[in-house]
């Protein structure tokens, strides 16, 4: 046998070693078994089986290890995945861009995976997916919260074109019995470019769907909303109105935690916001992402690599990194 | 809820599997210094994902690739938290010129035994594994293996020739002993 052959074979022997004991650690009944099981495998298989174990790669990490759902749902709106366009003056997540002008190869899935995946989603006890929310919304859009609170619920029915109202940016207008709505003025975009001022509104019950004792959104915030054409009450002239999707739109981004959160259902759809995000500026440019972290106020690290799959110039990845205390972005050379 | 049934789902981890595997393990093995780890990281990353996609019924993932690869970062990053890059810091030092004829021979030889490539792997230092895998297993070139494991090339030939000749040899010697045996009897 030639040496390639032999490893070739390894290769695959390995590779088949590997699925097997997933495989077979996943059988198990017990919880914990899982893992502990591979070890056995490893070091009581056959002659192909070397090596040992390190416990340390299995830590299981909540933040980094995400789930692609995102991604997904990137897909599922029916492009290869989000460009945020115009990002510095109007600092949108816009929807619709080609695939080819963004995507790289990592994100490159065969079809046939992708749509067999695509058929099933976990499912929010309301019923809804995040890709659900992505799929409703016309446009993700960041922006600075300005006011004492974003949000302040209460049985007002002022008059929503109160200037005075309006100055505390907090509002809840209740214009109907049935569309109660969460309304708030943003008077900058993400990127301190004056961008008009932003009427968000959720046309829903908001007594049952939004918990008021959980929204901590407050003045200075960095915001995610996810927004849906159509929204304005035709007597409702302010600015460029836009509804909130549904009442899990808006999420704060946690300069502690360096993450986007829930501002009214707590980690409800978080971690597809979160890899939503950076899957979406993973797709973008270089530039695009150091806006994006400078808005935040966070550090980026930019780091080049040799890729034999993207693009030199191309994003390969972006993540936050402990270590650093800064998202680290890779770009290939 | 649209729960996947067990063979549904292990049905697509296993296309999932086959898909992404050679690009997960490739990632996984230019950025970490041991065989091992290499194969614990790639074996968690995929246990992980199919835990995962088994507790939920069904996942819901239209790039997989992309998350295992994040996935397979972050796990990376946890081992190089615990471990320093000690070992291959002085990878150049004392490499020897090798016999560019001799090494193609040892590379182009056929009479390996498919346990003695088994034993010379598990005894091979983390460098001479990654050469091994991508030039062999992957068919880089031996330049690209050098560009990849940011290496010199003729320490990319070098550790080749070592682990070939050193097998060789073992070989040569188990040979020796077989006939020893019968002379013998």
């Amino acid at each position: 046998m030639r040496i390639s052959d032999g490893l070739k074979k390894y290769q695959e022997d390995t590779k088949n070693r590997i699925f097997e004991n997933i495989m077979a650690s996943t059988a198990s009944s017990e919880e914990t078994q899982g893992y502990s099981s591979l070890t056995e495998n490893r070091d009581n298989g056959s002659d192909n089986i070397i090596g040992a174990t390190n416990d340390k790669a299995m830590v299981k990490r909540d933040w980094t290890g995400l789930i692609a759902i995102a991604a997904c749902a990137v897909l599922a709106v029916g492009v290869g995945t989000v460009m945020m366009k115009g990002i510095a003056p109007q600092n949108e997540f816009v929807k619709g861009t080609a695939a080819s002008e963004t995507e790289s190869s990592d994100q490159v899935v065969d079809s046939k995976v992708k749509a067999e995946i695509r058929d099933s989603e976990s499912y929010y006890e309301d019923g809804m997916t995040f890709s659900d929310l992505l799929e409703q919304s016309d446009e993700v859009v960041e922006l600075s919260v300005q006011g004492h609170e974003l949000i302040r619920v209460a049985d007002d029915t002022a008059d929503v074109r109160d200037n005075a109202l309006y100055a505390e940016y907090t509002a809840v207008y209740e214009y109907d019995t049935d569309k109660s709505g969460v309304i708030f003025k943003t008077s900058e975009d993400a990127y301190n470019k004056t961008a008009g001022t932003r009427y968000l509104q959720y046309l829903g019950k908001a007594e049952e769907d939004i918990n008021t004792e959980l929204l901590t959104a407050k003045n200075g915030d960095k915001v995610l909303v996810f927004t849906k054409k159509g929204v304005t009450e035709e007597d409702l002239q302010i600015g460029s109105a836009k509804n909130l999707t549904t009442s899990d739109s808006i999420y704060k981004f946690d300069i502690r935690t360096h993450r986007y959160v829930n501002i009214v259902s707590p980690g409800k759809y978080e971690e597809e916001v979160n890899e939503y995000v950076l899957n979406t500026l993973t797709g973008m440019t270089p530039s695009a992402v150091s806006r994006w972290s400078a808005y935040h106020r966070v550090s980026l690290v930019t780091m080049e690599e040799n890729s034999d799959t993207v693009e030199s110039g191309k994003i390969i990845d972006l993540e936050w990194s402990e270590d650093r205390n800064a998202f680290v972005m890779t770009v290939s050379r | 809820m649209n729960v996947g049934s067990g063979e549904q789902i292990k049905k697509r981890f296993a296309e999932i599997y086959d898909a992404t595997y050679d690009y997960i393990f490739k990632y996984i093995l230019s950025k970490v210094s041991s065989r091992e780890a290499v194969e614990d990281i790639i074996q968690n990353v995929y246990l992980k994902f199919y835990k995962r996609m088994c507790d939920e019924g069904n996942l819901k993932v239209l790039n997989p690739k992309h998350y295992l690869l994040r996935s397979a970062k972050g796990m990376i990053a946890d081992y190089y938290s615990e471990l320093s890059k000690a070992d291959t810091e002085s990878i150049d030092e004392g490499i020897e010129i090798i016999d560019e004829k001799a090494l193609d021979l040892l590379m182009n030889d056929n009479g390996y035994e498919y346990n003695d490539i088994l034993r010379m792997i598990k005894e091979m230092d983390a460098v001479t594994y990654k050469i091994f895998i991508l030039h062999f297993g992957y068919g880089y070139t031996i330049i690209q293996v050098a560009d990849k494991l940011d290496l010199k090339e003729s320490t990319v030939k070098s550790k080749i020739y070592r682990a070939l000749k050193r097998l060789k040899k073992e070989i040569t010697d188990k040979e020796g002993e077989k006939y020893a045996y019968f002379r013998r009897t």
